[in-house]
């Protein structure tokens, strides 16, 4: 059960952080002219950021090229993840 | 999910997809330009800017500009006098053969201190008009916008089921991870689905913001043959009279003095369906934010210039108005515009990578996507491990 809700968190907490921030970019414009405005270009601008940082691989030479997986048992992906790669 | 749900999933994708994403790649395609229609139009000289004057005298009188309208085309009707909150020195003529026509016959630009007639919309010219045409109703007219809007009502389901999908297709996978040294098949499915999740919200908005905009028609037709007409019916009848020109001049400036800080955004003449035969309506805008998207219509008797009417717009006909910015992207400057059209971009990834794996492994079944699904992230691959980036750890 423990395993399923953090599967869900490590699958979905990008996703809807960026819907979220979306949602908010595209509304603040409408609401109004000043800060809103310059908010909607942040909020909409980082996921574009974000897409092409991806899509370029520009994420890869962090992560040395793989993506290692938990093996089976394993209750925290994200930590597996961490001690493979993350001791630079 | 069970297999089983998830598969009914894959299908719901796979079959929406395919019924929507030619048109779809073809309106994200024409969309693209569309996004900078103002500024094409202007660099194409199409439309031009208000000259540069000193005069800030008084504005010029708005029945002169209709009456040289008038005489450039003598057998038609001016529709609407048309104001633009970014381009307050101008005015737009909107004539037609009818005063109902849906087809513009001529659209006359004017400066608004001097009066002077400035330009002549070039209409149905041009490769935008053809692009246009393309994305608005593929020149099919009412019954192509609205199988576009049916497109974008089976776009916006195949953009559901494919983010019910992403759950179980990332439960092995990080976000953000493209398997490039897997299959080809294997990797365009990763940057499907990456690209996919991140435009999902800005693709469902413009998506289910143009299906609306599709039914403008029926929109305001249905405020015309309600509110419209309850409101014209509550004056006590009156018979035109075709020896007086109705003063779109006098009726203009009774509705500025009750709106103060509003803007006109149009303003129906008398006969045209936005109005009545014999009044104007005028469709005011607020100065600042959400509230410069919305209209406020002012029905004004054409022969005493007093203001008859005042109601706020339904909400259904709000919806529409909202609509509009959210569809095109024009209300948050030029950095808006170019996040509109570099997320129009990822759109057309998303549906290129989604008909490439489709044209690639037609026969592609649910078990195989499952398995690419299930297969392990990118395993240890010696070539990587090798790269010169190794050495940081």
């Amino acid at each position: 059960m423990m395993r399923r809700a953090e599967t869900r968190l490590r699958v979905w907490l990008m996703p809807v952080l960026i819907g979220l921030l979306s949602a908010g970019g595209l509304v603040t414009a409408l609401l109004d002219d000043g800060v809103g405005e310059i908010f909607s270009w942040i909020a909409l601008g980082l996921p574009v950021l974000i897409s092409f940082w991806y899509l370029a691989g520009l994420n890869i030479s962090r992560t040395q090229g793989h993506v290692v997986t938990p093996p089976a048992g394993s209750t925290n992906p994200m930590a597996q993840t961490d001690k493979a790669t993350g001791q630079a | 999910m069970s297999p089983g749900a998830i598969k009914k999933w894959f299908h719901i994708h796979k079959w929406t997809s395919l019924v929507s994403m030619v048109f779809l790649l073809m309106l994200c395609v024409t969309g693209l330009p569309l996004i900078f229609y103002h500024e094409i139009d202007h660099a194409l000289g199409y439309s031009v800017d208000a000259p540069v004057i000193d005069d800030v005298g008084p504005r010029a009188n708005i029945d002169d500009i209709v009456r040289d309208a008038t005489s450039r085309r003598p057998d038609d009707k001016v529709q609407y006098l048309v104001g633009s909150a970014d381009e307050p020195d101008l005015w737009f003529i909107r004539m037609a053969e009818d005063i109902n026509a849906l087809k513009a016959s001529a659209f006359y630009i004017y400066d608004a201190r001097s009066g002077d007639f400035l330009h002549e919309y070039p209409l149905g010219q041009g490769v935008m008009n053809i692009i246009f045409r393309l994305h608005y109703d593929m020149f099919a007219g009412i019954a192509g916008t609205l199988f576009l809007g049916f497109m974008g009502l089976v776009f916006v389901a195949s953009l559901i089921s494919g983010i019910v999908l992403y759950g179980p297709y990332m439960r092995k996978l990080r976000f953000g991870d493209i398997r490039r040294l897997r299959s080809k098949r294997i990797k365009w499915l990763d940057i499907h689905n990456f690209s996919g999740i991140v435009t999902f919200v800005w693709l469902f908005v413009v998506g289910l913001t143009g299906v609306i905009n599709t039914l403008s028609i029926p929109i305001f037709g249905q405020w015309q043959a309600s509110q419209l007409a309850e409101m014209v019916a509550a004056q006590p009848e009156r018979r035109t009279d075709p020896s007086i020109i109705p003063s779109a001049d006098s009726a203009l400036r009774a509705v500025q003095a009750a709106a103060p800080g509003q803007h006109l955004g149009f303003m129906a003449f008398p006969g045209n369906h936005f109005a009545s035969p014999t009044h104007f309506t005028a469709f005011m805008q607020g100065a600042e934010s959400w509230q410069s998207k919305l209209l406020q219509p002012y029905l004004v008797d054409a022969y005493t210039s007093r203001i008859v009417a005042h109601r706020e717009l339904p909400w259904y006909v709000n919806a529409l108005l909202l609509s509009q910015p959210l569809h095109f992207g024009d209300y948050g400057g030029m950095p808006l515009k170019i996040l509109w059209a570099l997320l129009d971009i990822l759109a057309i990834l998303v549906l290129i990578s989604g008909i490439y794996l489709w044209l690639k492994r037609r026969h592609t079944t649910f078990e195989a996507w499952f398995a690419a699904a299930r297969e392990d992230g990118e395993p240890a691959r010696t070539d990587m491990h090798n790269a010169p980036v190794a050495g940081n750890s």
